[in-house]
């Protein structure tokens, strides 16, 4: 008997932006399969080729609402690299507390929302509220914890504007951050509760041999600085991104497929990746987390991320501690001179890495301008993970199907907005001996 | 009682109405009662309000099928929640419910529409919104002075 199934999900619901599914199986093996990318391609790189390179912070910041600090940072970087300015340590460590703000705010949305409906079997994060009001409230209050610091330095959480190359427009008082890092230790307990409540709950496991690329840092976790390396073996530094990953057009997305240049295999950026590879760099208590979950971790599993995301919670947390009780007042220097040349950022989103290469002309006018997300380069990996579950979609109703690909994409917490939200599905079945 | 309004909107289009309402009375003198503010992302900036505030005046751009620019009160109930549920499409309405079900204080919460127009990109308001923004301030004003218990001819 043969059998046909062609499951398809018009809009994903619960990931960041406009994206469907197109599954189709044909005696259990799959025949078609494509995460379709349908949101419309905004043109960043376009239209802001020609505007003033000290622009760009506040043009890309408003590529995402949800992490924009990785746009901001990736590109000062790569500026800041191609001016040959050198970043006062003070600012390097004010933008690791900037950043980890925008971790805190974009993991505890993801887990709590978008991820913890999927364990308990539950429409949305309301009905989370309703049957589970502590854990959310936890998660609120530590959520507001990352939007403080993000309106302390970029001025407000929306869109931030308060970065510019070679450092802030504005650098916050000792007495601001006391008060901050005050809340921020209080917070630690919570972080850990939160992380231990998401142990309790059944989230899947699906192990399986995938390629786990992330910053690395001889001394730090990393987040804006360190090479790019890989569990099989990639070690760059960001202006040799093009060495070992590449990216092409599929004809089902208007988000580019990034792959391994090596063998044009798929890669996995993002939280997972890190804490994976970057074990022996998280704080103190982030590292007890880690030991705790370590089953979690024994084989790369896409469906442990939420624990990976709780573990990066506490490790932004212990960041943002020794930042601020590291921190030395300090009054921002002038604006660098513009040059003429390429540089090259690569910085940790809280989705996975960010590169993005910026040249400029000796105005300091955009000459070009590449943004690499890091949901372009998980789209194949994603693929993947679907195409394994075919075996066990078979057995479901149309429902569960949908319910358990859905719940699958929702572990890299895709931001397709970014790169791709809700399944009208229909599933056709065509069964030989039937229609013969 | 202490009152909030918070002027909603993207920034984009006639989707800035509440934004534009918010500035407009932030600009005159207001009782010490009542507060205005400004929320570009109910996920978290309403949510954050509707856990401290006692009373609210939502500000915000709709669409009913009235003329554009159309300014009027509306009910709890004519406010429907979307089912997209991504964090960037997390609505005034679901902030609301979740608000609710974690117990906000929020005592009372009135509802100001200002009639928008076709969506369109960049930041400027059609004409017939943008002359209706001091009808929808003197409303939201209205409201609020009625829920602070303020002679709204003072």
């Amino acid at each position: 008997m043969t059998e046909t199934r062609t499951i398809h999900v018009n809009a994903l619901a619960r990931v960041e932006g406009e994206g469907a599914l197109h599954l189709r199986v044909k005696n259990g093996a799959v025949v078609d399969l494509r995460l379709e990318i349908y949101e419309p391609p905004r043109f960043f790189e376009a239209l802001v080729r020609g505007r003033r390179a000290s622009e760009l912070p506040d043009l890309l910041s408003r590529i995402c609402g949800i992490c924009p600090v990785a746009y901001q940072m990736s590109a000062v970087h790569a500026i800041e690299a191609a001016w040959q300015v050198e970043v006062h340590p003070r600012v390097r460590a004010l933008r690791r507390l900037f950043y980890a703000g925008e971790w805190i705010e974009s993991h505890l949305l993801h887990m709590t929302f978008l991820n913890a409906p999927d364990f308990l079997h539950l429409d949305d994060g309301i009905q989370i509220a309703r049957l589970h009001r502590a854990e959310v409230e936890r998660a609120l209050r530590l959520r507001k914890l990352g939007n403080r610091i993000l309106i302390l330095l970029g001025g407000r959480s929306v869109n931030p504007v308060g970065v510019k190359i070679g450092g802030f427009h504005r650098i916050p008082t000792r007495a601001e951050l006391a008060d901050l890092g005050d809340e921020l230790r209080r917070a630690r307990g919570e972080a850990e509760a939160l992380l231990h409540w998401f142990g309790t709950l059944p989230v899947p496991s699906r192990p399986q041999d995938i390629e786990l690329v992330a910053l690395r840092h001889p001394l730090e976790y990393g987040i804006c600085e360190g090479r790019i390396v890989s569990s099989k073996g990639v070690d760059v530094a960001a202006p040799d991104w093009d060495t070992a990953f590449e990216e092409a057009q599929v004809p089902h997305s208007t988000a580019l497929h990034a792959r391994l240049r090596r063998d044009g295999g798929r890669y996995l950026v993002g939280p997972l990746a890190r804490v994976t590879l970057n074990a022996d760099r998280l704080s103190p208590r982030a590292g007890a987390a880690r030991t705790r979950l370590a089953p979690r971790f024994a084989a790369p599993d896409p469906a442990s991320s939420v624990f990976a995301r709780g573990i990066e919670v506490l490790q932004a947390v212990d960041e943002s501690i020794a930042v601020i009780e590291g921190f030395e007042p300090f009054t921002p220097w002038p604006d660098p001179a513009p040059r003429a040349g390429v540089g090259h950022g690569a910085t940790e989103a809280p989705r996975g890495i960010l590169y993005t290469s910026v040249e400029t002309d000796a105005d300091g006018l955009v000459r070009n301008i590449r943004i690499v997300p890091p949901t372009s380069q998980n789209q194949a990996q994603i693929e993947a993970d679907l195409r394994a579950l075919a075996p066990a979609i078979l057995t479901l109703s149309n429902d569960d199907a949908r319910r358990l690909c859905e719940a699958a994409i929702r572990d890299y917490d895709p931001c397709i907005s970014c790169a791709t939200h809700f399944l009208t599905l229909t599933i056709e079945r065509r069964d030989s001996c039937a229609s013969a | 009682m202490r009152v909030r309004v918070i002027g909603v909107g993207s920034g984009f289009g006639d989707d800035a109405a509440g934004l534009a309402v918010a500035e407009l009375l932030a600009r005159g003198a207001l009782p010490a009662q009542i507060t205005v503010s400004r929320c570009e992302r109910p996920m978290p900036d309403l949510l954050d309000a509707l856990g401290e505030a006692e009373a609210i005046v939502l500000v915000d751009a709709m669409r009913s099928g009235a003329p554009v620019g159309s300014v009027r009160r509306l009910l709890a109930a004519e406010i429907t929640r979307s089912k997209a549920t991504s964090s960037h499409g997390f609505g005034v309405a679901s902030a609301l419910l979740l608000a609710r079900t974690l117990g906000s204080p929020a005592e009372r919460i009135e509802w100001v529409g200002i009639e928008a127009g076709p969506r369109r990109l960049g930041d400027s308001l059609s004409a017939a919104v943008r002359s209706a923004l001091p009808e929808a301030a003197a409303l939201a004003l209205a409201l609020a002075r009625e829920i602070a218990n303020l002679d709204s001819r003072s």
